[in-house]
């Protein structure tokens, strides 16, 4: 079956509980990179980052062990919950449109990010028109610009910046 | 002053134009995120937190009550139209309610989920304004020993107690515990686990986190999955509203429910998917018509909608007397509280009075708001079920990166906010809960902040925690609570593995 990170049986857990180790050896480091406090108190600035860095060790040691002997559930091996074909594709739209909005929204404003990024997205859930997508995506933007930037005063920007595009370079 | 007064107190703020607009406001969005799948309170309260600078305390904590007790009201009505939890509370209606709906009876099965909703959720808040204050006097003999104690029963009680696994639950604990530890430590000023990025001198924020797992890795994983629009939207047949038959089978279940929803929601393990369970199972077992069951009885939708909605009032007691969040809901309303420079617990009571019985009050008014807008005005919250999940999944990603970026126009933050949605995803894909991960990430600071004072207090004397009585009771029900699952299962499995042997004794 070709589908997105469709990683067969164990393979997926037991990636997880390595990802959990490492999340807990860079706790570790960042543990030992705190600097010693000046005055010596019973609960240091150090202490329960410790323990709960070390608290993550030996859960992702019991996740990892369990993940390996097959303890583990995965949505995929789940009938009702496994993913259908062509999940790279839907996977890569999502990644395009989270990739476009973290690219635009700081250059061409909300208007362009949203609008792109809206397209991107509704393309990942199944949409088979482009331009319907980026209609529908621009007067979203547009209404969430007005809605926060406009009426409730949260700074977005302007809605289209399209002029730091070419002042860029 | 008493409980009386002070509640008409609350009334009278809470009945100003300005601040009934919010509430108005708070319900109409509550209802509209509980219909929608993909969203839920949480996370609509977390995108809404940069408005926080912007709107006075009380319009806010208003707006957000709506928005709590309208997604308890919205999430049945996708549950019975179209059998998918648009809350996880609501798996039960989505069981019954939906059945009920595809015998024809839509209408009353929304009808009894409404008005179920509204007796049990006033219930509630009665149960809330009578019991608070009573919880009050006790937290206020509370010394930091008892905070950092109950701090870490409700830690193990949301990661061992909900869910289906400790070591999973207790993984999002100790991943939360670590992000809630990121950032300047307030006693020493020393930067900890930064790795030199300014951008978290001051933490990982809540909403980066919460729209994370709960906006991008749930639009990840639905993504991975494929599986759009399976869920076929159930017609609303017949009128919305109850036969005399139907009231005769409906108001005891939603007395149960909410005897049943408010302790359950009230203790540290918080939580609503368990009163809605046992709830369900009463009343099959008390039911004169136990075979309807699983064909659509109306007790099943009556009893479990009630128990949720009282249960939502009933996590707002430890939070607002004790300042202890048991829900990923609660944890996003603490923040907001932190937002505003306030601490809940049992000060709260007394230097923000009018803050907490405005919202009190609040939540009896938008009882009534959304009894109202749930039963004449459900058609229109039907349409919402017809949006098609690439606009409704669009918008939500799109407006979830825009607040994150829009609170602090950080482009760090929606780097954060990505990455987040891809632990998300890997969560969802392994069964791990977020509300642990959520909870830990509140509650880990204030559980170090309790021990150090209560460390300063007992002159670095860790017998201190033991020594007190109710400090000790409490870390002894944590420890059973996270020994006792795993006791039991053993004990289960002992006489099942002994039986073969015996078998061959024989």
């Amino acid at each position: 079956m070709s589908t997105w990170l469709k990683i067969s049986n164990k393979r997926f857990p037991i990636a997880a509980g390595i990802g959990l180790f490492v999340l807990a050896a860079v706790g570790v480091v960042g543990v030992m990179n705190i600097p010693k406090p000046i005055i010596d108190d019973a609960v240091g600035p150090r202490m329960l980052p410790a323990a709960a860095s070390l608290f993550l060790l030996i859960l992702a040691m019991g996740f990892t062990q369990a993940a390996y002997q097959g303890r583990c559930p995965d949505a995929a091996d789940d009938p009702e919950m496994a993913p259908r074909p062509g999940g790279a594709v839907r996977g890569a739209w999502l990644l395009a449109g989270l990739a476009a909005l973290m690219g635009l929204l700081a250059t061409v404003g909300i208007g362009a990010a949203g609008t792109v990024g809206f397209a991107l997205f509704a393309q990942a859930f199944g949409s088979r028109s482009a331009l319907r997508a980026l209609l529908i995506g621009f007067l979203f933007s547009l209404a969430i610009w007005l809605l926060f930037d406009q009426a409730l005063g949260v700074k977005l920007g302007p809605f289209l910046s399209l002029g730091s595009l070419f002042t860029a370079g | 002053m008493s409980t009386f007064d002070a509640l008409m107190g609350g009334f009278a703020t809470a009945l100003q134009p300005g601040i009934l607009l919010y509430g108005v406001g708070g319900c109409f969005l509550g209802t509209l995120v509980g219909v929608l799948p993909g969203i839920g309170p949480a996370l609509t309260i977390a995108l809404l937190l940069p408005l926080t600078y912007k709107v006075p305390a009380a319009a806010m904590f208003v707006l957000f009550a709506g928005i709590y007790y309208g997604a308890m009201y919205g999430g049945s009505t996708t549950s019975i139209l179209i059998n998918a939890p648009g809350e996880s509370a609501t798996m039960v209606t989505a069981m019954e309610g939906n059945r009920m709906a595809r015998r024809g009876r839509a209408g009353p099965a929304l009808a009894t989920a409404a008005i179920g909703s509204f007796v049990a959720g006033t219930i509630g808040t009665i149960a809330l304004t009578f019991f608070a204050p009573w919880v009050v006097e006790i937290a206020l003999a509370f010394g930091p020993a008892e905070y950092a104690a109950l701090s870490v029963l409700a830690l193990v009680a949301v990661s061992s107690v909900l869910g289906n696994s400790t070591l999973r639950g207790l993984i999002a604990l100790a991943v939360g515990l670590l992000l809630g530890f990121v950032g300047v430590d307030l006693q020493t000023g020393q930067p900890r686990l930064t790795f030199g990025a300014a951008e978290l001198l001051d933490g990982v924020e809540v909403t980066v986190v919460l729209v994370g797992i709960f906006a991008v890795g749930e639009a990840l994983f639905l993504a991975w999955q494929g599986h759009f629009a399976d869920g076929e939207v159930m017609k609303l047949s017949g009128s919305v509203k109850l036969s005399r038959e139907d009231w005769k089978r409906s108001w005891k279940p939603w007395l149960r429910g909410a005897a049943l929803g408010f302790p359950f929601g009230a203790l540290p393990a918080g939580g609503s998917e368990l009163p809605t369970l046992l709830s369900y199972y009463a009343e099959k077992r008390l039911s004169k018509h136990p075979e309807e069951f699983g064909k659509g009885a109306i007790e099943g939708v009556a009893g479990p909608e009630a128990a949720n909605n009282a249960s939502a009032a009933g996590v707002l007691m430890p939070l607002l007397t004790l300042g202890i969040p048991t829900s990923a809901t609660a944890a996003v309303i603490l923040s907001a509280f932190q937002g505003y420079g306030i601490q809940p617990g049992p000060l709260l009571f007394t230097q923000q009075s009018g803050l907490v019985w405005t919202l009190i009050a609040s939540l009896y008014i938008g009882n009534v708001i959304l009894l109202l807008l749930n039963l004449p005005l459900v058609g229109l919250w039907v349409k919402l079920l017809y949006i098609p999940s690439q606009w409704l999944y669009a918008g939500i990603l799109v407006i979830s990166t825009v607040a994150v970026y829009g609170a602090g126009n950080s482009l760090f933050d929606v780097g954060m906010l990505f990455a987040f949605g891809v632990l998300g995803f890997a969560m969802r894909r392994l069964d791990i809960p977020a509300a642990p991960l959520i909870v830990g990430m509140i509650l880990g600071p204030l559980l170090e902040q309790s021990m150090r004072q209560a460390l300063v207090i007992s002159q670095g004397d860790w017998g201190t925690f033991a020594s007190r009585p109710l400090s000790a009771s409490l870390l002894a029900i944590a420890a059973a609570l996270l020994v006792m699952p795993r006791l039991v299962s053993m004990l289960r499995k002992a006489p099942r593995q002994e039986s073969p042997a015996s078998d061959a004794r024989q």
